[in-house]
């Protein structure tokens, strides 16, 4: 095996984990903050492709300078399903398991964003059709090249490089400020955060915002690098999954990090086995975590 | 609990007598007055809904065509279409119920192989004609099933016609294949291998990818490592649109050649510029200059307000051949229909078409590479003589060396 060989994949299977990791880390704070497994987290991904998609249509211009519109478009989005849809069941099961023991994944969330995700898939396919669609960028045909034949887009690396920043700010936020603070309260104990007066709705308002703008935002960044369709969030949220169980669920670092094992390990995995089997990697890596460390490599260790 | 097992045995018993009078009803309701129910099965939903909808949209300029004509022997056509998402269980399902419920006369699909296959035995048990338009698995019509007939080149048809264009014409020493991780994408790297190496030419890397996969740099790095002198790829367009966009990306300007799955403007929008100097195969073109193409074409624009892909080409062929097959038997006899079927010649959108024994048309292949005429990208008709419109552009002369 050529050392090149494996320093492009080094480099081009960190810049996918990137997108893995923001990705995962939404899905991990709503499991971690909420309790709730989001099946149509994927969608959120999507419908920031498509929107950054319309968004150059109806205003031109390029679509990464319009990408943190989506994002923050699909935020409130999320927001208004957390408030519309979410927020009763919240409140239905505090009140039938008392304050301590607010139980989580109840079968009805799992139906919930199941169907939420059939729902907004077939939207999509009702608004964009199904063919699907490129949205040029001026960087895509940016082409670095780099000595001993490495080359990479422009595109691919912004889209890195807005990921790392994201996953930065975010962490950030949670670790400084009084609102990732009592995000953090909320996460480890719901009626407790309650009790010394965080408005823990308000917290999960805000969660689910930065969530799925976390998931919208690496859907736009990527869609001048693949192309888009209705069904794209369904080929991701099974991968984001796989990083929040390996990462450990619920934590945020784990994600991260996880995120870019499994990039790593999906390009390197491709150059060993066989690329039939790449997509196997990732799930083999969860199978191996899940067996030696059920918790996962982070788990345990709430962030 | 004999109470509760005497309720259970009385209601599988109403359930059994429910259903054995529904389908005694509906198996003697005579073929329905003045109409004839004709199944079509498409993905219309997930990944491949795009190549779906050319399937239904052909399918439904085909009905309203032949009904506008008076139909066929007087009776009028009616279109019964079912979603397959290309999932095997939904398509036996949606069979089924054309079946018992539609009383069709025929079906007509569908998009992949996989579900053709799933699906056939159980028409073929019941009499049904399963008309293939797109499927090109080539075990569909030499499993020697009676009533089958697929209007498009097959797999060993399309594949071996390529090879051989390409070792012709392209001279390569060594290849490297990529194809989707299934029996569409394992058949066609198998033929065109086999082809290849029976004339020589060094098979230097085989890598396959599964569907939904959207990142290919790991099979593309191999591949550019390998540095084979030409790149066999069978994909869908969404996939093969990434493919040739990541691989310009990570430095590999090799010619890359392609099977059929690619001929649509959609996947020229998509790959863009990225696209330039691609071989592939194409059972039809737009800008065949045969009168039935055109006619075939100007018609879908019209109704359609888009260019048909060859997957409409394929749908609208298959449904002529019922027509030609069933005026020719003079009969809706199924026994009689398959024979007359066999002995038809009608020009189709893909040209000449007739049938051999087993079912399957034998329609000339087409080798077309995507240039750039005035400026927009175009398939440039390469083989055969009769339909040439261009001469092949090596990649150099594109991407520099």
């Amino acid at each position: 095996m050529q050392p090149m060989l494996f320093l492009e994949q080094t480099i081009l299977g960190l810049m996918m984990g990137g997108i893995y990791a923001s990705v995962g880390v939404g899905l991990t704070m709503i499991f971690g903050v909420m309790r709730l497994s989001n099946f149509a987290h994927g969608e959120f991904y999507m419908l920031g492709a498509f929107l950054i998609y319309t968004l150059v249509n109806a205003l031109g211009g390029d679509p990464y300078v319009l990408a943190p519109i989506s994002a923050v478009a699909v935020g409130l989005i999320g927001i208004a399903l957390n408030k519309l849809i979410f927020l009763s069941l919240y409140k239905e099961l505090r009140g039938a398991k008392g304050a301590a023991a607010f139980f989580f994944q109840d079968l009805r969330f799992i139906m919930l964003t199941i169907g939420l995700s059939i729902l907004l898939v077939d939207l999509a396919l009702v608004l964009w059709g199904p063919i699907p669609i490129s949205i040029p960028s001026v960087f895509t045909a940016h082409i670095i090249k780099l000595p001993g034949g490495l080359s990479f887009s422009l595109a691919r690396i912004i889209a890195f490089v807005v990921a790392m920043v994201s996953l930065i700010v975010l962490y950030t936020f949670l670790m400084t400020t009084k609102t990732g603070k009592a995000i953090r309260a909320t996460s480890q104990n719901p009626s407790a955060a309650a009790l010394v007066g965080i408005n823990t709705y308000k917290i999960y308002d805000i969660t689910m915002f930065i969530s799925t703008a976390l998931a919208a935002l690496a859907g736009g960044i990527l869609g001048p690098i693949y192309n888009i369709y209705p069904t794209m969030g369904l080929d991701v949220v099974a991968k984001a999954f796989v990083v929040v169980i390996t990462g450990g669920m619920g934590n945020v670092v784990g994600s991260m990090l996880a995120g870019f094992l499994i990039g790593l390990a999906e390009g390197w995995g491709g150059l060993i086995f066989g690329t039939e089997y790449r997509q196997v990697v990732a799930f083999v890596i969860m199978i191996l975590v899940l067996w030696f460390r059920p918790q996962g490599i982070l788990g345990g260790r709430k962030s | 609990m004999p109470a509760s097992r005497g309720l259970l045995i009385g209601i599988v018993a109403v359930v059994v007598v429910i259903a054995v009078v529904a389908a005694f009803l509906l198996m003697t309701q005579p073929a329905a007055g003045g109409t004839v129910k004709i199944g079509l099965i498409a993905p219309l939903t997930g990944s491949l809904a795009e190549h779906g909808l050319d399937m239904k949209q052909a399918a439904i300029l085909a009905v309203e065509e032949i009904n506008s004509k008076g139909g066929i022997l007087g009776k009028r056509i009616e279109l019964v279409i079912e979603d397959t998402a290309c999932k095997a269980d939904l398509a036996t399902a949606a069979v089924q119920k054309m079946i018992t419920q539609d009383n069709v006369y025929a079906v007509v699909g569908e998009y992949c192989s996989t579900v053709t296959l799933a699906v056939q035995p159980t028409l073929m048990e019941n009499k049904k004609l399963l008309l293939v338009p797109v499927s090109v698995a080539t075990k569909i019509t030499e499993q020697g099933y009676k009533y089958t007939f697929r209007s498009c080149a097959n797999q060993w048809m399309q594949t071996t016609q390529h090879a051989d264009f390409v070792y012709e014409h392209l001279k390569p020493r060594t290849a490297a294949m990529l194809g989707i991780n299934d029996d569409y994408g394992r058949e066609g790297l198998k033929i065109w291998g086999d082809r290849m190496k029976e004339k020589g030419v060094r098979i230097v890397a085989e890598e396959y990818f599964d569907a939904g996969t959207t990142d290919f740099t790991p099979q593309l790095s191999k591949i550019k490592a390998a540095n084979p002198d030409v790149i066999f790829v069978v994909a869908n367009i969404r996939d093969a649109a990434n493919i040739l966009k990541q691989a310009h990306e990570i430095g590999l300007y090799k010619q890359f050649t392609m099977l059929g799955g690619v001929t649509s403007e959609e996947f020229l929008q998509l790959a863009g510029n990225d696209a330039l100097g691609l071989v592939h195969v194409s059972y039809f073109e737009p800008t065949s200059k045969r009168p039935a193409a055109q006619e075939f074409v100007q018609k879908f624009v019209q109704k359609w307000n888009r260019t048909p892909a060859m997957y409409a080409a394929g749908v609208w062929d298959a449904f002529m051949t019922l027509k030609y097959g069933v005026e020719k038997a003079g009969t809706w006899d199924v026994d009689k229909v398959a024979e007359a079927i066999r002995t038809v010649r009608f020009e189709g959108a893909q040209g000449t078409i007739y049938y051999d024994e087993k079912g399957q048309a034998q329609t000339k292949v087409l080798l077309v590479q995507v240039q750039k005429v005035d400026g927009k990208l175009k398939r440039v008709i390469l083989y055969p003589e009769s339909d040439k419109e261009g001469e092949y552009i090596p990649p150099e002369r594109i991407w520099g060396s």
